[in-house]
């Protein structure tokens, strides 16, 4: 597979107490072209940090120690800050989750789609706003020229959302990463952006990568999946396939504990006890351990497990499972 | 409104002799007019009740009146017309209100701002006990307060610290506490899993269930996870642009939905099971402005099925469904029961 984007054993270190704690610890993925990668993870698993680290834009005081971010084969954290500058929103676009924060209220939607296209471009005005015009209608605003003469706050969540897309395709993008970009949405509009997205990347052919905390969304928009649990990826594969038949113990805690609709009513959810450990205070070991219920001890406790196969393009990161593949793990109520 | 508008809506049963229950409520906000013209319709002709140890989901987007409608039950706002009623008898006057504030409680969704930051969690839940003089002494308060931690998972070692040194899903809990510590027959929960991960949210959704459970307390639970509502409530009560489109029995409202946007609704919930059907946008485009509702029905402009009627005629909440009025099965359509 020719990966457009690969990642390489990254690491990203905040500072905790005098001493570096990884919030990020030795994750590697791949994203092939007109490919959707569903990042998944609660709280504190460091799925937007990785993100964020893809382009070099780890807020302070973190800082990205280790691994490589391959894109089109050269590597973006060893490329200069003015290079870095033209590939996000350039060839790596984002979405984040509050449109409101995204787009500045004082400036015309025309005016702030122009703007990012002739940074990246450096084209006249008209063919600019020609552009601005075109990704507008793309992102399904049937009458553009108005709509580039709107301001954001003239416009509903769901709309504002829509600019935001229309902001991060507007210099077609080879990779679009999308941080919990439909999570505040009502499920009818977060529906239309769902269909929209999916729409758009086989039109265009670019690559998504999709954070999300619901786990629920990732069979609809997403081909591969990778779930991370404090920093460590834990398990990847088809989306379909890890789904139906997880391998990881969190992952499996993942999807018991979120109801579907079709979840039996009236008996208790699993649930996975206590929380994620707080940021440098991972025990030793696998990084479930704390929360296992399957874990065994003097092996789990004491060596991090690596990846184990299961199935293809299907690998888990989970001791139990390389001994005796625990698929289906099953949790006490 | 219309020219065309329903007939108000008689509630389906009387009002549970423990419970609360509201008839035919309407919220008018006024605009800035010198007449309050431009003002909006947030809640037009609501009947719905919780009974004690009854799970009622009320659900609906942004803007649906689903928080306006929860404060009206709770006193914080007042209805333009109809009326509240607690064990059956309407709610009126200081004292009335005032009654009903103990035995009615609210949890906010937003477990940051809803606690103050300044006093200790033992503070908190005694304070709520000390306004409506119950308790007794400060000594018994903290005792009580002790022991309600207890029940909502958290332990009396918890007093004496501040809302700072606990967890989102932790402050939620807290939230719980002080509404039972004064012992209510109904707790209006306002969105109060949305904020937290799932392994949380699935925490606080069985001591949900616990709670009802061991001490037959009613719980409406608003909320816009449509799964969450599913697995939790035994009715549901679905509100847009104001008004009831369709209630009944959760079973009987998700398996066999008798109004296009509950069933546009349903088609965009993203579920993660095996076989669940893809992901549909079939509820196009946004809600109308409360201010300049459609005539006819509401929610014709982003419906599937509308037809010249439909615009012209607002339609009333009549038995719907294979078992209607076995369930309490309603909905506002002119084709709820037609063939699609």
């Amino acid at each position: 597979m020719s990966a457009l984007l690969q990642v390489e054993d990254l690491r990203v270190e905040f500072p905790r107490g005098g001493r570096a704690a990884a919030a990020v610890d030795g994750v590697s993925f791949e994203l092939a072209a007109g490919e959707c990668l569903a990042i998944v993870g609660e709280s504190g698993s460091g799925k937007s940090i990785t993100c964020q680290a893809l382009m070099r834009l780890v807020p302070e005081p973190g800082r990205i120690a280790g691994g490589r971010v391959l894109f089109e084969g050269a590597d973006l954290l060893q490329r200069s800050e003015s290079e870095l500058r033209r590939v996000r929103g350039g060839e790596i676009a984002m979405v984040f989750q509050d449109p409101s924060s995204t787009l500045n209220p004082v400036f015309t939607v025309g005016h702030q789609l122009i703007d990012v296209i002739r940074t990246h471009w450096r084209c006249s005005r008209g063919k600019a706003r020609e552009r601005a015009q075109e990704v507008l209608e793309q992102v399904g605003f049937p009458d553009p020229a108005a709509r580039m003469k709107a301001y954001p706050g003239e416009l509903s969540g769901g709309l504002k959302q829509r600019i935001s897309i229309a902001l991060a395709l507007a210099c077609k993008p080879r990779v679009v990463i999308c941080d919990e970009a439909t999570t505040n949405l009502d499920v009818s509009i977060q529906a239309q952006i769902v269909e929209l997205l999916r729409r758009l990347k086989d039109e265009l052919g670019f690559s998504i990568v999709f954070i999300t905390h619901d786990i629920g969304l990732t069979p609809h928009i997403a081909d591969r999946i990778l779930v991370l649990y404090a920093g460590h990826a834990v398990e990847e594969g088809p989306v379909r396939q890890v789904l139906d038949s997880p391998g990881h113990p969190y992952t499996v805690g993942l999807l018991h504990a979120a109801p579907s609709l079709s979840s039996e009513r009236g008996v208790a959810l699993p649930t996975i006890p206590g929380t994620v450990p707080p940021l440098g205070q991972l025990p030793p070991g696998a990084p479930f351990v704390s929360r296992c219920p399957v874990a065994v001890a003097g092996e789990c406790d004491t060596a991090e497990p690596g990846w184990t196969a299961a199935g293809p393009g299907h690998r888990v990161a989970c001791h139990r499972f390389a001994h005796d593949g625990t698929k289906g793990t099953t949790w006490v109520r | 409104m219309g020219a065309m508008s329903a007939a108000p809506t008689p509630p389906l049963t009387a009002p549970p002799a423990s419970g609360i229950a509201a008839e035919q409520i309407a919220k008018r906000f006024a605009g800035r007019g010198r007449k309050g013209e431009g003002g909006v319709h947030a809640v037009n002709d609501v009947s719905l009740s919780v009974a004690a140890g009854e799970i009622v989901g009320l659900v609906g987007e942004s803007g649906c009146g689903k928080s306006t409608l929860s404060r009206i039950l709770i006193g914080i706002e007042t209805p333009s017309s109809g009326r509240v009623l607690l064990d059956g008898a309407p709610v009126e006057g200081r004292a009335g209100w005032r009654a009903l504030r103990r035995r009615v409680q609210y949890v906010f969704q937003d477990p940051y701002g809803s606690l103050c930051p300044t006093m200790t969690i033992g503070e908190t839940l005694a304070d709520a006990l000390a306004v409506n003089d119950l308790g007794g002494s400060k000594a018994g308060r903290r005792e009580r307060a002790g022991e309600i931690l207890t029940q909502v998972g958290l332990s009396p070692a918890d007093l004496d610290r501040h809302p700072s040194q606990f967890s989102g899903g932790q402050r939620q809990r807290i939230g719980l506490a002080r509404a039972l510590i004064l012992e209510p027959e109904v707790v209006v929960c306002d969105e109060i899993v949305s904020g937290l991960d799932v392994s949380v949210q699935a925490q606080i959704l069985n001591l949900l269930r616990e709670l009802r459970q061991r001490l037959g307390i009613g719980l409406l639970f608003i909320s816009h996870d449509l799964r969450v509502v599913r697995y939790l409530c035994d009715r549901v009560v679905v509100m847009y642009l104001g008004r009831i489109v369709e209630e009944g029995d959760v079973e009987q409202v998700f398996g066999d939905p008798q109004h296009p946007y509950t069933r546009g609704l349903l088609a965009s919930v993203p579920d993660h099971a095996p076989g669940a059907p893809e992901l549909k946008a079939r509820v196009a485009g946004e809600p109308a402005s409360l201010g300049e509702l459609p005539s006819g029905c509401p929610f014709a402009p982003r419906c599937p099925l509308a037809a010249d009627r439909c615009r012209a005629e607002d339609p009333a909440l009549v038995a719907a469904g294979a078992q209607a009025g076995a369930g309490g099965h309603r909905a506002r359509c002119h084709f709820a029961g037609a063939p699609r």
